[in-house]
């Protein structure tokens, strides 16, 4: 029995939830680093803090709020454009271990496939952010480009909004 | 796939169709929070002209598009058995669930069933898992049979969800699985070889007070010995006329009599519960030593099994002992068995009721009428709680109606007391082995002032 309980306390819902923590925490301490503007780093991980709270109470809503805050001071701390991908990824990742943290309490047992499936999903999306960023950043620094691409990427982003939803909807319906 | 690696069938398995459930098509609180921190870092990156902010919202817009790009309706189904088709008191099975992956697959399915009575979990009761489409995901979930009774599986949840958590639902459905648990092999080797139930339930009177089956001795005969006595055998080899002696049989059939009517409200229902448990200790007494018992369960069902001797008997006892634990109320009325004229006059009858409908006090009166040796444990009815709603007042009728009935229940117990039954009654804290032993005395000081 006392193994069991142990077993509970360090696995599954517990370890994801204290990755999602500390590389939030770590991203907030690599922010600093390339940021000259004071007191981020409190903020930061106030927001990191409060992702982990989400997790523990079961609450997404708490997390996502966390995750805006982190957002938040990320960009106000001007780190530079990679370091601002990087902490895209690492919010990104954080979710998803909140979410499979809340998945896996009260220690079920746990197909290894749920496992190699969430490593492949962050890596994939990490992968997919970075080339979506490289895309956006390109057509963004452009000079000639650059006037145009705002009020292009609002309607752009709408309409991918709309297909998506129409997309959902046809299966739904189906 | 050898024997050895196929999964064990499913016994009185369970389908939950979850292909077309419309709970399995809702939109996660995860996506929620992505689309609102999508949109929120879109707007500031595109207000405040600071393209590299977008790196900030890419992986956050990468995992929506793949999350729409992969989404599929939920096509699956989940069955839901146990691997053993007798259970007894103390083992330990399998509660089994297939989760059918359908064609398209079910990325990420958890599983938490909720037990009822009588059986208990060895392990966790959840599981997440994945299943590959086209394929049979097989789990297991140790369980242990701890009762008596029949035990039951109350409910499964079902969680499925995409991939990446952004779509899916949750379904809880009523299991219905059941399971009969038998009473332990070596519980029932127990009250069969031991004597100490002897102590317990008391001697009765034999049927038969003279000659019994099993040979005590032989010896010459005497004056006055039965010529029915004399071994022929041995009188012909000694050629001196011998007689065998008998022990004296001192079995009596015994039929139990379990009132099943009861069961309508919690406080009734632990009435039915100590009846069974009554009848369950008097017939492993009695069958300990030898004597018949047979069982009419009368209520809203009417069963009757004739008396007979055995383990068998004790089992098929146990048998149906536990449909009546468990018997649904289906009626409020008791009707007149028709096997009361299968009762041998010889027979000892004993009763378990409460003696609340005045069916079962005319059945009693009527056994006893025959001139059956009847005694009647009548089990107290536990105080129901009171309401927990305020203000409701009882109305005058149904005040009326129970002081009738329980005028009615005391005048009809007052009749079979004048009538010579044994009547104990027994308090709701009160051991099973108290009242029989109580029982016993009663009995035998009535016989003392008969004689």
């Amino acid at each position: 029995m006392l193994t069991w309980h142990l077993d509970r306390l360090v696995r599954s819902a517990t370890l994801c939830l204290l990755a999602a923590v500390v590389i939030t925490g770590a991203m907030g301490f690599v922010i600093k680093a390339g940021s000259d503007v004071s007191n981020v780093l409190g903020g930061l991980l106030v927001g990191a803090l409060i992702m982990g709270v989400g997790g523990i109470v079961g609450s997404m809503g708490t997390t996502g709020f966390g995750a805006l805050l982190f957002s938040f001071i990320a960009s106000l701390a001007n780190p530079g454009a990679p370091t601002l991908l990087l902490a895209g990824c690492v919010v990104v990742i954080a979710l998803l271990l909140v979410d499979l943290s809340i998945t896996l309490r009260r220690a079920p047992l746990i197909d290894r496939r749920v496992w190699i499936d969430s490593v492949v999903n962050a890596a994939v999306v990490s992968a997919l952010g970075a080339a979506l960023f490289g895309v956006a950043w390109l057509v963004g620094t452009l000079a000639t480009w650059q006037a145009v691409v705002l009020p292009f990427g609002v309607v752009a982003l709408g309409y991918a909004v709309r297909l998506a939803a129409d997309s959902h909807t046809k299966r739904y319906r189906s | 796939m050898t024997p050895a690696e196929r999964p064990p069938e499913l016994i009185d398995a369970t389908h939950i169709m979850l292909t077309g459930t419309r709970e399995l098509r809702q939109r996660t609180p995860l996506f929620n929070v992505l689309t609102v921190l999508t949109v929120a870092a879109s707007v500031g990156a595109m207000g405040a002209r600071r393209p590299e902010f977008l790196g900030l919202v890419a992986p956050l817009i990468a995992l929506l598009a793949l999350g729409f790009a992969r989404w599929r309706p939920v096509v699956g189904e989940v069955r839901l058995g146990i691997d053993a088709p007798h259970l007894v008191e103390g083992d330990e099975f399998a509660v089994l669930v297939e989760v059918d992956g359908g064609d398209e697959g079910l990325e990420r399915v958890e599983i938490e069933l909720k037990l009822g009575e009588r059986v208990s979990a060895r392990g966790t009761l959840r599981s997440v898992t994945s299943v590959a489409a086209g394929t049979t995901r097989h789990l297991a979930f140790p369980v242990s049979a701890d009762e008596w009774g029949v035990g039951t599986i109350e409910q499964v949840t079902i969680r499925v969800t995409d991939r990446f958590g952004l779509f899916g639902g949750t379904v809880s459905r009523s299991a219905n699985v059941s399971m009969r648990i038998g009473l332990a092999e070596d519980r029932l080797k127990a009250s069969l070889e031991a004597d100490r139930f002897r102590r317990v339930v008391g001697s009765h009177l034999s049927s038969d007070r003279g000659q019994g089956l099993e040979i005590a001795d032989i010896r010459p005969y005497l004056p006055g010995d039965s010529m029915r006595d004399i071994n022929w055998r041995i009188t012909n080899r000694r050629q001196e006329p011998w007689v065998t002696l008998r022990h004296p049989d001192r079995s009596a059939t015994v039929v139990v009599i379990v009132d099943a009517h009861d069961g309508e409200s919690d406080a009734r229902s632990t009435t039915q519960r100590r009846s069974v448990a009554a009848a369950m200790a008097l017939a492993r007494g009695h069958l300990s030593n030898h004597d018949p018992v047979g069982l009419l369960v009368v209520g809203h069902t009417v069963r009757w099994l004739p008396p007979r001797l055995g383990r068998n008997q004790l089992h098929r006892i146990a048998d149906e002992l536990i449909s009546v634990s468990n018997a649904p109320d289906a009626s409020l009325r008791m009707y007149r068995p028709p096997a009361i004229h299968n009762i041998g006059k010889e027979t000892i009858v004993v009763a378990v009721t409460p003696l609340r409908d005045p069916l079962m006090v005319s059945l009693i009166a009527e056994l006893r009428s025959r001139g059956n040796t009847i005694a009647v444990l009548a089990p107290e009815v536990e105080e129901e709680p009171p309401s927990r709603i305020p203000f409701v007042v009882e109305g005058r009728t149904s005040t009326l109606a129970r002081r009738l009935a329980s005028a009615e229940q005391a005048v009809g117990i007052q009749s079979l007391r004048a009538h010579g039954v044994v009547m104990v009654p027994w308090a709701v804290d009160e051991p099973v082995t108290a009242v029989i032993d109580a029982v016993r005395r009663l009995r035998q000081s009535m016989r003392r002032v008969t004689s």
